[in-house]
């Protein structure tokens, strides 16, 4: 399926192109991934449970990383930066820990 | 049950409905039990219940933009965590290569200075006449700078398992181990040999002499900076059955047979028929020297070597002994 074509392709181009990272943006990768495993759980959870949308996946993906960014830029501006930065990986953990609890559900029981 | 089965019929037949949800629509939501109960980004039922309002082919694209995007992010998220991998490898490989270097520039100083000395032996025993009859002999038995053979007693302190186990960890993470065996220990049992009248005692084949230091340095101990790794085997040459019988009967051995059985270390004592011990480097002293009147330099009193004989280099009858003629001093007194 597409998604997962997609998927791989920007693995690969990632692992083949090795773009180096701006320092400006290095605090932020981590945010930046724990966004996109939450996008990609949330994602197949929707599309088992049969209400997959394209816009919203791609829109909260990006939206995502970009609120929890500006949450880390603001709170290392206000001193506060390690903290809200483990929030935001807290929260977005949790979601990607609830949507994997649901896939198993669909999985093996439904 | 019945609404289950309803709504799972449902979704199969159109694919676009209100998926089914754990708790009842109207529990009062807080954002934490929220986010708990129903993890699912609410943009997708908001989507579901509005109906499907793109083509699919433009769908399919935004689905492949979306994760090709993600795979990129992952990608580059990887390699950056890793990035430092090859330097860090590197650096580990150049130190194991200067540590192997000077081990190896040790050993090569180490054996110049054992033929240096065999060599001044020599001239010494032309000049002065055999050690046996001035005296030397004893002497150098004492200070441990003559090879010496006998029986005796080995004492084996192993390596705490411990150390072993937490080698691996995070990368950055130092290793923490409740037991570790440190000079302090090596010393205790050095020092009860001494004093239960072992007449050489060698840790790990490094032969002790009056000038010996036993430390701890980083995580290894130091017998004249010589670094000794675990299992510590530290030999005694004296009377054997004496000594082990007074040996495994004190405070000491009393004291690390019990933290053996509690921290899971080895240790054992074990009487020796024949001990070999090299002969050691005693530093040239620079600062003590013999007093000025020739009459009062005090003799080792002669106890009989009947325990550990020396062992006479090949082709050699004197034994080594460290003090070379530029330390002895300007009064003449022979060395």
């Amino acid at each position: 399926m597409i998604a997962a074509v997609a998927l791989i392709a920007g693995l690969i181009i990632g692992l083949i192109l090795r773009p180096t990272v701006p320092d400006l943006l290095e605090p932020y990768l981590p945010i930046a991934v724990v966004a996109a495993l939450d996008a990609v759980f949330g994602g197949i959870r929707a599309r088992l449970d049969g209400i997959f949308d394209a816009r919203v996946f791609v829109v909260s993906f990006i939206s995502n990383t970009l609120v929890a960014a500006l949450i880390v830029f603001l709170g290392d501006k206000l001193g506060a930066g390690s903290q809200l930065s483990t929030a935001v990986v807290v929260v977005l953990g949790i979601r990607i820990f609830g949507n994997a609890a649901a896939i198993r559900r669909r999985i093996f029981k439904a | 049950m019945r609404r289950r089965v309803e709504v799972r019929e449902r979704v199969e037949v159109r694919g676009r409905v209100d998926a089914s949800t754990p708790h009842p629509p109207g529990r009062p939501v807080d954002a934490l039990s929220a986010l708990l109960a129903d993890p699912l980004d609410p943009g997708y039922r908001a989507a579901a219940r509005r109906g499907d309002t793109t083509t699919r082919a433009r769908a399919a694209l935004l689905t492949g933009v979306g994760a090709f995007l993600i795979g990129v992010v992952l990608a580059v998220a990887f390699l950056h965590a890793h990035r430092s991998a090859p330097s860090d490898a590197r650096a580990r490989a150049d130190l194991r290569a200067r540590v192997a270097a000077a081990q190896s520039e040790a050993a090569g100083l180490n054996k110049t200075v054992r033929t240096l000395q065999s060599e001044a032996d020599q001239r010494r025993a032309a000049a002065l006449g055999s050690p046996a009859n001035t005296g030397l002999s004893p002497a150098q038995l004492q200070a441990g700078t003559s090879a010496v053979q006998g029986p005796g007693i080995s004492v084996e302190l192993g390596p705490s398992p411990v150390t072993s186990t937490h080698a691996t960890g995070r990368p950055g993470s130092t290793p923490i181990s409740a037991s570790v065996l440190t000079d302090l220990d090596v010393r205790a049992i050095v020092n009860e040999l001494w004093n239960l009248d072992a007449q050489a005692v060698s840790v790990n084949d490094v032969r002790l002499t009056p000038t010996s230091t036993i430390r701890f340095a980083g995580l290894a101990v130091l017998v004249d900076f010589q670094p000794i790794t675990a299992p510590y085997r530290i030999a005694a040459i004296g009377d054997a059955e004496a000594l082990v019988t007074s040996f495994t009967g004190s405070a000491v051995a009393e004291r690390y047979r019990t933290l053996s059985s509690a921290d899971g270390f080895a240790f054992s004592t074990d009487e020796q028929r024949n001990i070999v011990m090299p002969a050691s480097v005693l530093p040239d002293p620079r600062y003590a020297h013999l007093p000025s009147s020739a009459s009062s330099v005090p003799t080792p009193p002669s106890s009989s070597p009947g325990y550990p004989s020396p062992l006479p280099p090949a082709g050699v009858t004197a034994p080594a002994t460290a003090s070379s003629p530029r330390a002895t001093p300007r009064t003449g007194a022979p060395s």
